[in-house]
């Protein structure tokens, strides 16, 4: 028996302590992806706190079809979308190929002296539709690979490879546009 | 369109780890490389304190509380199915045996007795039963 298969077992026969261990061994994942996807740090916690009480009522469904960590994902993936979706209907979530521009931008220079550039591509993450930030999390972050994500996202492998070049295409270019700027 | 295919062969390069010589110092790829470095970056989070413990006391006490509810409605469905049981029997025994169902009437102390004995048998039972899912969960 792995090791996930043998916690799994333990929780669903109700035992605390395991389910504690399954939240540790989870969390940091988790609330990557719903920071990334909710963009507001202020509930985080709790829309991380609903994934795992999810996760805790529905893991004897769990067939091991995938990873642990790919199908808890999968529940944060979708929980965090809902709540966009229910926070935001009208927000800027359809996808589009150009980054809203932020009023009030600190100048390249101002960044770099700050050494802040790692900053300043958070904060253009942040601006990006939704899909976009979920992939390149996925990706980079967690390092999964396309057939995972596809697994999370149920976005066909052909759309997460494009959303995650545009993501790319697009944050390189914000990137560039600041060197430039920088250059002057 | 030219322009689409060059971004996606300096992103397929930085994805596999090899870049192509003379390419290191284009500002393309320098760029891309100071996005992917980015974003292997792991965002300033703030992990609540004792998250684990809070999430596994609340998912126990969901679990106890749907158990609890679980356990009510049970007994409200068997409290119903007695109750309708004996007010067929009684009509039963009204329309069938007339005699019978007289003779219940006049001696309606010890019918009381026997109905009241037979409820707190079934409670009994039901609040055992009820203690070892409890004892289980």
């Amino acid at each position: 028996m792995t090791d996930d298969a043998l916690l799994v077992s333990r929780v669903i026969e109700g035992d605390s302590r395991a389910f504690q261990q399954l939240v540790q061994q989870h969390e940091r994942l988790v609330f990557h992806m719903v920071h990334r996807i909710v963009n507001r740090s202020e509930d985080c916690e709790d829309i991380c706190q609903e994934v795992f009480l999810r996760v805790f009522q529905k893991i004897d469904l769990f067939q091991f079809q995938s990873k642990l960590s790919t199908w808890i994902a999968t529940i944060a993936y979708r929980t965090a979308l809902n709540y966009v979706k229910k926070e935001e209907k009208h927000a800027a979530d359809a996808l589009s190929d150009t980054l809203p521009v932020a009023s009030a931008e600190p100048s390249a220079q101002e960044i770099l002296e700050r050494k802040a550039t790692y900053q300043y591509i958070h904060q253009q993450i942040a601006r990006l539709p939704v899909h976009y930030r979920t992939v390149l999390t996925l990706y980079h972050l967690e390092e999964m690979n396309l057939q995972e994500i596809q697994t999370i996202t149920n976005m066909p492998e052909g759309t997460v490879k494009n959303y995650l070049f545009r993501a790319r295409k697009l944050l390189k270019e914000q990137l560039q546009k600041q060197f430039q700027q920088e250059e002057l | 369109m030219m322009n689409e295919q060059h971004d996606e062969r300096i992103q397929k390069m930085l994805d596999e780890g090899i870049i192509q010589p003379g390419l290191e110092n284009a500002s393309e790829v320098k760029a891309y490389k100071t996005l992917y470095q980015a974003l292997q970056q792991e965002p300033e989070l703030r992990m609540p304190l004792a998250f684990s413990e809070k999430v596994a006391a609340q998912a126990l006490q969901q679990r106890k509380l749907k158990a609890r509810t679980k356990a009510r409605w049970q007994s409200l469905l068997l409290v119903g199915i007695i109750g309708l049981s004996l007010i067929l029997s009684l009509l039963t025994l009204r329309y069938a045996y007339p005699p019978f169902f007289q003779y219940m009437l006049s001696h309606k102390i010890l019918v009381g007795f026997i109905v009241a004995l037979f409820l707190a048998i079934q409670v009994a039972d039901h609040w055992l039963v009820r203690r070892r899912w409890h004892v289980r969960l």
